[in-house]
């Protein structure tokens, strides 16, 4: 017989025997089995009717609420802006079906389409749950709050980790210091099975990569110094445990760091450990809330560096850079505080101050990376922190600027946050492949990484080997010659990891493998296909591009990634699942500016689909572009409350009141148009339709028409207005007329040429010192310097056209001038204590005996100027301020010949065109005389004018 | 899918219960159970959608075979009544091929998917001592282990077996039986339910107000008991299992939180499977009656995952002979039942040796007249060698590989010499919060009630606890990082 348990439940009625670990299966019948005490005790159970309807109740309420406020918020969200990020999850499945048909057709194999087709099935589940638990309401509203009580209880989270008096520490590199040795032959075993399924496992031994690295190296000749830079819990473990800080002039360092460095001698390679040092140095050798170094302990290293490359290697002696250092001091919140995600105004840890040294040259230009340099950097957030100003730590004070200034010779750095043990070695095998041959020339790479890589880091052999050319036209691929911010759309096929809020950088750097490849005319970009380099997460907000994914078709302005790729390229980035695309494609750097809406991508694909998708996509604003405009908005709703025509700006700008109001709209045509604009009918609030029908009519009549809308001032001048201009990683204005660059794209793949200035007038802000700015600042208009621009980039698209070649031409008589204007917004303004403004005036025209005469107008010429006052200020004197320094005169002086000028104070959407067409009916010669018309109107004019209607510019037969 | 996540608690449950009553009210069993089947095999299959092909399988596989077991494929056997076989009764070759077929067949499955990796790996480890490297197979193909075979394929042979006993009847429909195996309350971390303890409440089951109730109190105390108090504990076990080296005192704060760890974690998925059980109609069995109160390795078997023991003891050691075969015989199959009983955890040595230290306790217990051998202590000195005994296995559980293993022990004897590294592990350990929660688990171990007897009465003052709990682990949930249970991996 079976020992039985006797125990007793908490209800007095219940006193029960069970049977435990019986021997005979027959259980004796005064004896209940666990399942018949269950169906006794859970089958009725001792509550009030009350009691079990509150506790459903609740219960229910609770976990339908959240969804249901969830679904709600989104939706409220969606009617307001037009997306919904609430609900972002559900983005997450559109286009899954296409993609796994993709790839049940990408393979041969049964099996593996199989496999195939159920890992993106599975990616797609993972990135709905990532996303659904990211972008719930309860946890965005509850976590910041409760992260604050855990870590005033002493706990961070998973990757930041609380220490004492204000410390904090990273997770990973207090994990390299605790872990076993990464050395010890079970860790070299373990580690290469503890990736997921499907991923190619990790090589674990550092040893045989550095080796490896230095054979490739030596056998070019080329030496290698190995810099492990120790982490935070190395040098100050007393920010974790208070009772080392007796013993820390020592480095406390993983187990098996020493004989890392033991076997590293034993192979002959050099290693620059710099942790002995840091660690007898007094003062914090690490920012308290940051992972990385301080400037000083930085400096340090580089100079002990500098050292040793002095005494165990001899360079070819190079007259001195010159470089000089320049202090100045930066306050930021430390990347590991920024883990925590604590609220923006959380006093736990607050913002520290750091002072670094940046090195400038004789002319105080920012240091910059030499392709040409013999010494080569390779190196992750170390030698990226004071250097890349995305980091939040300032720029130009980074270990390559150290280094290079403590050796005073140029250096070629090839840095990228995060995956120190492969990702520069990658960068540098990939530039390789591509026939970018980056290590010509070199005689030393210096190869920094976190020591934590040692016990964390995937330590993959990677083969060095120098293409000629990768490619059949003996280019390497890159795109150089293209033009800068080219707008093109095309389709993703591909794309790399995208980027976690809650991941170790605040800036991920998304690629993108982009196939039918267009500019706005339809032609083919480089070789119709190409990797897109983009930024899909800035200060850890995830961008819309992030949602990319195969079969998206995006609208994008490239550049030339080579031009940018020493500032871009250090930003954290994956590779795509198809290495070879990186090695074999043209890369671009991309700034994207539409992309469908989640769920918006069953358009047809093939010819016309960018113009579909022009129609449906929804235009990307950063937060940056719409704190500035939003900026703008307000700014212009005050102004125009209080009856303000202008609004006072910095350092003596002033700024017309509608063009705030125009910037501050948003999307200004197509439905939206109605609801914005100032157009006296809504049927011509739509600017498009207008601009397309003239252009139409022109190019019937064998007419060429070019569109030149004059950009506001406040996008050319953002720093002047608002005290949050968008500014870039290198400090310089950037875009913030997203609307109008769509716009443009949208009008130029309807077969107009569009000039767009904006890039070339903040380009031009360079020159500003010299040769003044680009923009009256207390006037409505551009400079006389904005019209020689205009000129030259309007003549620049036709210099080649064949109805020139046969025009006579003359050379003009130029004179500069300068003199004192009385602007129109200074009148406005009111306040005649501001002083006004001079202005350089480039006079062209006919050396007579009277002195300089203005080219007259020429209503013979096939060019003909159709302007609102920008075409006439500078040209026709009086209020206009000038005589012969105008847009008009600089054309003549470009095209070699007059122009024929139709221009009118105030708005040239329509009257100006009303102007053309009736000489255009009268005379069907003077029709017939014309080639080009080149049309030139503020673009504010978009929403502020009376209306964009269409007009008949002959008349119906 | 997991308990303690956003989409489960928040998505995933609301539309079952919406679409289960729907079909309750409105629709046959059939068709209730059809929906319960399928949403199942979602939730299975969101950890991995081929995952659910396995499963259909192993379910089609006992499906038939517990159809030709009781002929119901021979002529005329249509509209008749499926005969429950007598027990103990003499069986027919095919009855016996079926079983057969049913067992090898999920023992097949279950073990290529769990222990080929685990083969390969002794293997290669094999032939590398023995110098034999030319013959390893270190790059072999890796399995993917699915989520909770192990649960679901006991729980699907324990059909086959009960139906050729005769202790159940065969289910005929096909949504009846599809949904007793995917069951997804219990699914991928058990408790194990056998087909003779649901078959009756697959046929028929009561749905009421007090019962509905009684469940959401067992998810709420379990989802506390998860969020609260195992995760915590859970990091500072990780915190000590993946250190280098380590002092004597954080060594055992370690594998005590790995203790409180498993037990909380493991109980409150339990707590969670009985209450969506109570939610849907159906009483599963206690799976865990205060473990750490036991005053021996033999009552720590009667309190510590129930559904395994008894599982265990009724399908594996009385079919080996029990007690009946004699002493030498039952110590034997003592020894056998936990090595397979660790080795059913994980493939891997160390779930052996966790089974042979337990089966030796056992055994040596046995000798003693299944007591321990401390019985004569004070209860509360028997209690505590107890625990430390089990903390002591509990090491070979929780560690990565043998050697760790073996290194921890050493710690925990101060065998391991500290380097300073180790301060590091100490200083993370010692937090206000971490401390907190020890205390509080320690508490509700050793002197506080279990689900199952707190919720046994509820009033309006529990209740109220109850609903606070839950919404403070509901905030926990969502505030912190996912963690998903222990017991999924086994």
């Amino acid at each position: 017989m079976p020992k039985t348990k006797e125990f007793s439940l908490k209800t007095p009625s219940q006193k029960l025997k069970v049977t435990p670990m019986a021997d005979s299966p027959s259980t004796p019948v005064e004896k209940l089995s666990r399942e018949e005490v269950a169906r006794r005790d859970l089958g009725h159970t001792d509550m009030s009717p009350a009691v079990a309807l509150f506790l459903t109740a609740a219960f229910l309420v609770t976990i339908c609420s959240l969804p249901v406020v969830q679904h709600v918020s989104g939706w409220l969200e969606w009617r307001q802006s037009g997306s919904a990020s609430k609900l972002a999850a559900y983005g997450e499945f559109s286009g899954t079906a296409k993609e796994m048909a993709s790839a049940w057709s990408g393979t041969d194999s049964t099996f593996d389409r199989i496999l195939e087709t159920n890992d993106v099935l599975l990616k797609r589940m993972t990135a709905y749950q990532d996303t659904l638990d990211d972008t719930c309401i309860l946890t965005t509203a509850t976590r910041p709050p409760m992260q604050v009580l855990m870590c005033r209880l002493g706990v961070g989270n998973e990757k930041a980790i609380v220490g004492h008096d204000g410390w904090l520490f990273f997770e990973p590199g207090l994990r390299y210091v605790t872990a076993p040795g990464f050395l010890e032959p079970r860790q070299l075993l373990r580690r290469p099975r503890t990736g997921s399924a499907g991923q190619t496992p990790v090589q674990p031994d550092p040893l045989a990569a550095i080796v490896d690295f230095r054979n490739q190296l030596r056998d070019r000749g080329i030496e290698l110094i190995v810099m492990p830079v120790p982490v935070k819990a190395t040098i100050h473990p007393e920010g974790v445990a208070p009772r080392l800080a007796a013993t820390n002039d020592k480095p406390l360092q993983n187990v098996s760091y020493e004989s890392f460095l033991r076997r590293l001698d034993g192979e002959g390679i050099l290693v620059f450990d710099c942790a002995p040092q840091m660690a007898q140095r007094t003062g914090d050798q690490f920012l308290k809330t940051d992972t990385h170094w301080t400037p000083a302990a930085m400096l340090a290293a580089a100079k002990e560096l500098t050292q040793f490359v002095t005494e165990h290697l001899h360079l070819p002696t190079q007259p001195p850079a010159n470089y000089f250092r320049r202090m100045t001091t930066v306050r930021n919140s430390g990347d590991i505080a920024e883990m925590l995600g604590l609220p923006n105004d959380q006093q736990l840890y607050p913002p520290e101050e750091a002072n670094i040294a940046q090195v400038v040259s004789e002319d105080s230009v920012a240091w910059r990376s030499d392709s040409a340099a013999d010494v080569l950097l390779l190196g992750d957030s170390f030698a990226n922190i004071y250097s890349l100003d995305g980091m939040g730590w300032g720029a130009s004070a980074g270990l390559a600027e150290q280094l290079s200034y403590e050796l005073q010779r140029p250096l070629e750095r090839i840095v990228r946050n995060a995956a120190g043990a492969y990702a520069t070695r990658q960068q540098l095998a990939q530039d390789l492949a591509r026939g970018d041959d980056r290590l010509k020339g070199k005689k030393l790479v210096i190869w920094e990484f976190a020591a934590r890589e040692l016990a964390v880091g995937d330590w993959k052999l990677i083969p060095l080997e120098t293409e000629t050319s990768t490619r059949g036209d003996g280019s390497t691929g890159d795109s150089d010659a293209m033009t800068e911010g080219l707008i093109a759309t095309g389709k993703v096929d591909q794309t790399s990891t995208r980027p976690r809020a809650d991941g170790d950088y605040a800036d991920y750097v998304m690629k993108l493998y982009v196939t039918d490849l267009k500019d706005e005319l339809g032609e083919p970009v480089g070789d119709g296909d190409g990797v897109l380099h983009v930024l899909a997460m800035r200060s850890r907000k995830i961008l819309p591009v992030a949602s990319a994914r195969a079969g998206t078709r995006i609208t994008a302005s490239l550049r030339p990634w080579r031009q940018v790729r020493d500032r871009y390229g250090s930003i954290q980035s994956n590779s795509l699942a198809d290495g070879n695309l990186e090695i074999e494609k043209t890369l671009y750097w991309a700034e994207l500016l539409s992309i469908p809406p989640p769920g918006g991508e069953s358009q047809k694909d093939g010819a016309g689909s960018s113009k579909q998708n022009g129609g449906s996509s929804s235009v990307l604003l950063t937060d940056a572009q719409k704190a500035f405009l939003d900026d703008c908005r307000a700014q212009a709703v005050a102004a125009e409350k209080r009856g303000a025509r202008v609004v006072a700006g910095s350092d003596q700008w002033i700024f017309l009141t509608r063009e705030l109001r125009h910037l501050g709209v948003g999307k200004f045509w197509g439905a939206d148009a109605a609801q914005i604009s100032r157009a006296k009918s809504p049927k011509d609030a739509d600017p498009v339709p207008a601009i397309v029908d003239f252009h139409t009519q022109l190019k019937a009549l064998g007419i060429e028409l070019i569109l030149v809308p004059v950009p506001c001032k406040a996008i050319i001048y953002p720093d002047k207005i608002s005290q949050t201009p968008i500014v870039g990683i290198d400090g310089r204005p950037q875009r913030a007329d997203p609307y109008h660059q769509v716009l443009y794209a949208q009008l130029r793949t309807r077969g107009l040429t569009v000039l767009d200035l904006t890039d070339t007038f903040l380009a031009a802000r360079d020159q500003d010192q010299q040769e003044g700015p680009v923009y009256c600042k207390q006037d409505s208009h551009w400079s006389p310097r904005a019209c020689r621009i205009a000129a030259r980039e309007i003549y620049s698209l036709f210099n080649h056209a064949a109805w020139l070649q046969d025009q006579e031409t003359e050379d003009f008589v130029s004179e500069t001038r300068v003199a004192t204007i009385t602007g129109d917004l200074w009148r406005d303004l009111g306040d005649a204590r501001l002083a006004k403004e001079s202005l350089i005036f480039h006079h062209l025209g006919i050396d007579t005996d009277f002195g300089l005469e203005p080219v007259p107008r020429d209503r013979q010429s096939p060019v003909v100027l159709l302007a609102d006052s920008h075409g006439l200020v500078f040209h026709v004197g009086g209020d206009m301020h000038a005589r012969g320094a105008g847009l008009p005169d600089h054309l003549a002086q470009q095209f070699g010949f007059a122009v024929d000028r139709i221009a009118r104070r105030g708005s040239a959407a329509t009257s100006v065109r009303i102007d053309l067409a009736r000489p255009f009916r009268r005379d069907a010669d003077y029709r017939r005389g014309k080639k080009l018309i080149i049309w030139c109107f503020s673009a504010r004019e978009f929403t502020e004018a009376n209306g964009w209607s269409k007009l008949a510019l002959t008349r119906p037969k | 899918m997991v308990f303690s996540s956003i989409i489960f608690l928040f998505y995933f449950l609301p539309v079952v219960l919406l679409i289960y009553y729907a079909a309750h009210w409105l629709a046959p069993r059939q068709v209730k159970h059809g929906f319960l089947a399928v949403l199942s095999y979602l939730f299975y299959g969101w950890a991995n959608p081929l995952f659910f092909v396995l499963m259909l399988v192993s379910t089609l596989i006992d499906y038939f075979c517990g159809l030709w077991m009781t002929g119901q494929f021979r002529r005329g056997s249509r509209g008749q009544p499926v005969p429950v076989l007598e027990r103990g009764g003499s069986r027919s070759g095919r009855q016996r091929l079926a079983l057969t077929i049913s067992i090898c067949c999920n023992l097949l499955l279950l073990g290529f998917f769990k222990y080929f990796n685990f083969g390969i790996d002794s293997w290669t480890a094999l032939m590398h001592a023995m110098g034999a490297d030319s013959v390893t197979y270190e790059n072999f193909l890796r399995i993917t282990l699915p989520l909770g075979i192990s649960f679901y394929t006991f729980q699907s042979m324990s059909y086959s077996i009960d139906i050729y006993r005769g202790d159940a009847r065969a289910i005929r429909s096909w949504t009846d039986f599809a949904c007793y195996v995917s069951m997804f309350p219990q699914l991928v971390a058990g408790p194990i339910i056998r087909f003779q303890e649901v078959s009756e409440q697959i046929q028929k089951r009561t749905h009421d107000l007090e019962k509905f109730a009684r469940g959401t109190t067992f998810i709420a105390m379990g989802l506390a008991k998860k969020v609260l108090l195992a995760d915590p504990c859970g990091k500072l076990a990780d915190l000590a299992f993946d250190a280098g080296s380590l002092q004597v005192f954080d060594a055992w704060i370690g594998v005590v939180c790995y203790a409180f760890q498993i037990y909380f974690d493991f109980s409150a998925y339990s707590d969670m499977a009985i209450g969506l059980g109570l939610m849907l109609g159906f009483t599963f069995a206690k799976n865990f009656d205060s473990p750490y109160l036991s005053e021996s390795i033999t009552e720590f078997w009667q309190r510590w995952h129930l559904s395994l023991s008894t599982w265990l003891r009724d399908y594996l050691y009385i079919p080996l002979g029990g007690n009946r075969l004699g002493n030498a015989r039952t110590y034997v199959n003592l020894m056998m039942v936990m090595l397979l009983g660790g080795l059913w955890h994980g493939a891997s040595w160390n779930f052996v040796i966790w089974g042979g230290i337990h089966g030796l306790m056992l055994g040596l217990e046995r000798l003693g007249g299944k007591d321990s051998f401390y019985r004569h202590l004070p209860r509360w000195v028997r209690i505590s060698v107890t625990f430390v005994i089990v903390l002591f296995t509990w090491v070979f559980f929780r560690a990565a590989d043998l050697p760790s293993a073996l290194s921890y022990c050493g710690n925990m004897l101060g065998l391991g010499g500290a380097g300073a590294q180790a301060a590091l592990v100490g200083g993370q350990m010692l937090t206000v919060y971490h401390t907190g929660t020890m205390v509080i688990a320690a508490i509700v171990i050793w002197f506080g009630v279990q689900t199952w007897d707190f919720t046994s009465y509820i009033s309006w003052s529990k209740a109220a606890l109850v609903v606070t709990l839950f919404f403070a682990a509901v905030l926990m949930l969502v505030a912190t990082s996912f963690h998903p249970f222990i017991y999924f991996i086994f």
